[in-house]
């Protein structure tokens, strides 16, 4: 090994250490604030967008996309023991991804509401 | 792993980036970004403003998108967010590294030879330390400035065979916390000097 890439590696590492104490002290220029901000609104522009993508199924209730994910497997769960032959909760439904878990619910509380 | 695990552990890992994706984490980041960006800048000479936010902004796309994995049980956003910086920022100076400005051991004599040539005539006096590379004049300033810093000095030595974490020191040196901590604080006041002067110089120096 040269001496150069001992030294690269004690580089990278003083640069690094540098590095992470500008960042503990937040060490930015005015400029390069406005421009944290503008990234910052951008990534949280583009977050919520892709999250009500994935959560905005319009056939789907507000009441049920309002709902947490806890409290959809919940109801799911309640449902099936109160109406086992209504609802058809197959064995790990808990798993699913949490649109779908939405659907499913939408889809048992229209069951059960032409039951009635 | 399923595809509903999977599925599961993306669901998770988009919940956590969303809770700890706030302006004061772009701040942290930015700025780790920014410095980093600085010492490229100084190692190459070339400027390159929109660095530091390229480096965010990839960071937190291949992160949100999976590109590289993230698992939030273990790690913080902003410490991972760093830590692919870093990992980016090793790649592109190892890559660098086959092309030095100026090579010490031979590889690039007749560059070497040519940068010499240039800076003696350039400036009288000029000796050998100018055709070292940045990355060399930086280290051998900031061994100087150690002295006869024993802890400084292993804690340098640690480094140079690629013990960067703490406990890896530590171990490496069977430096205490508390030795560890003091001599971690002396280099970075030395880092300080260093970045005012003699980074400044092995630019000058390399032309």
């Amino acid at each position: 090994m040269t001496m150069t890439t001992k030294n690269l590696r004690i580089y990278e590492a003083i640069a690094d250490a540098d590095a992470m104490a500008a960042s503990q002290r937040r060490e930015l220029s005015p400029k390069q604030l406005r421009e944290s901000r503008r990234i910052y609104e951008g990534i949280r522009a583009r977050v919520d967008e892709f999250e009500r993508h994935m959560l905005d199924v319009p056939s789907i209730r507000p009441s049920i996309r309002a709902m947490t994910r806890d409290a959809i497997v919940a109801r799911l769960a309640e449902l099936g023991i109160a109406h086992p032959t209504a609802v058809i909760a197959r064995p790990g439904f808990q798993d699913l991804p949490e649109r779908d878990l939405r659907t499913a619910l939408e889809a048992a509380e229209c069951a059960l509401e032409r039951m009635k | 792993m399923n595809e509903h695990d999977a599925l599961r552990l993306v669901e998770r890992m988009r919940a956590a980036f969303s809770a700890q994706m706030t302006n004061d984490l772009t701040d942290e980041v930015l700025a780790y970004a920014a410095r980093r960006a600085r010492w490229i800048e100084r190692q190459t000479g070339r400027s390159d403003p929109g660095l530091p936010r390229e480096l965010l902004d990839d960071a937190i796309g291949d992160t949100y998108m999976g590109t590289v994995t993230w698992d939030p049980t273990i790690v913080l956003l902003s410490v991972h967010l760093k830590s692919v910086i870093r990992s980016r920022i090793s790649t592109e100076l190892a890559r660098g590294e086959r092309f030095p400005h100026v090579s010490i051991d031979g590889r690039l004599e007749n560059f070497e030879s040519e940068v010499s040539e240039a800076l003696a005539q350039a400036r009288p006096g000029a000796g050998p330390a100018e055709t070292q590379t940045c990355v060399d004049i930086v280290v051998a300033a900031l061994r100087e400035l150690a002295g006869d810093d024993a802890a400084l000095e292993r804690l340098i030595d640690a480094y140079a065979d690629e013990s960067t974490e703490r406990r890896d020191v530590m171990r490496a040196t069977g430096m205490t916390a508390h030795e560890y901590h003091n001599a971690y604080r002396r280099m970075l006041r030395l880092v300080e000097r260093l970045s005012t002067d003699v980074r400044a110089a092995a630019i000058t120096a390399m032309g």
